[in-house]
């Protein structure tokens, strides 16, 4: 088994472990977040508050490293105003030098 | 809301956001879900590290439901409706590049213009959609 991989199935195991202690797996939570004018489950914001404090404390900490362990580079996209005009045609995922985040 | 489920929510907020973190630290790549399991379908030398991490948030899945399957508590009559619908948010997402975990927590902390847009959209449009549901007498 590579590490490379193990790296990332544990990844995807610490978030899924996140959806399920936060009650994300339910999707009546995830509505009742959108259900404003009913009966309104704010958990949604509380747990993107802290996914996104999370990340976004760590996220320059990791992208101010040359490469990433297993990755001879980032391949995510950067933090990029001009950008946004392509929000609803841009594929994210999609290979591209450009997209290197540059810090 | 109590304080301790406040204080659940911000914790498995916590993991997901370090999820995203160790996954670029890692391999350097933005953890969309939407966009990892699409990229499942696609033959290429990334599918190595999609297959794991979708691996790893199955397992979470599965151990958590055999611990506390309550969480994943759905009525049955509502799964052929919950299948349209995760068909219906699986196109849109790939048509706005991205979801909740990609635009909604990847690109917000990251302070993307796009993501930011994103977001509000899927959210506003989410409550307008619950709102209208509401609006002709359904119970969402």
């Amino acid at each position: 088994m590579k590490p490379r991989l193990v790296a990332t199935f544990l990844c995807g195991l610490v978030f899924s472990a996140g959806l399920c202690l936060s009650g994300m797996t339910n999707p009546n939570r995830v509505l009742g977040f959108l259900d404003i004018f009913g009966r309104w489950d704010p958990t949604l914001a509380f747990v993107m508050m802290g996914a996104v404090a999370t990340h976004a404390v760590l996220y320059p900490l990791i992208s101010r490293r040359a490469a990433p362990l297993f990755a001879p580079r980032f391949f995510s996209v950067g933090v990029s105003a001009g950008m946004a005009g392509h929000g609803l045609i841009y594929r994210e995922g999609t290979p591209s030098p450009a997209l290197e985040v540059h810090r | 809301m109590s304080a301790s489920a406040i204080a659940i929510a911000i914790a498995g907020g916590v993991l997901i956001g370090a999820g995203a973190s160790l996954l670029l630290f890692f391999t350097g790549r933005l953890a969309g879900v939407g966009g990892i399991v699409a990229g499942l379908l696609q033959r290429s030398p990334e599918r190595g590290w999609r297959g794991a991490f979708v691996s790893g948030l199955v397992a979470g899945g599965v151990v958590f439901a055999w611990l506390r399957p309550e969480a994943f508590a759905v009525s049955q009559t509502a799964l052929p409706l919950l299948a349209v619908a995760g068909v219906a948010v699986g196109f849109g997402t790939r048509l706005g590049g991205g979801c909740t975990s990609g635009h909604g927590i990847c690109g917000v902390s990251r302070l993307s213009t796009r993501g930011i847009v994103a977001t509000m959209t899927f959210m506003c449009t989410g409550v307008l959609v619950v709102a209208s549901v509401r609006l002709v007498g359904g119970t969402p």
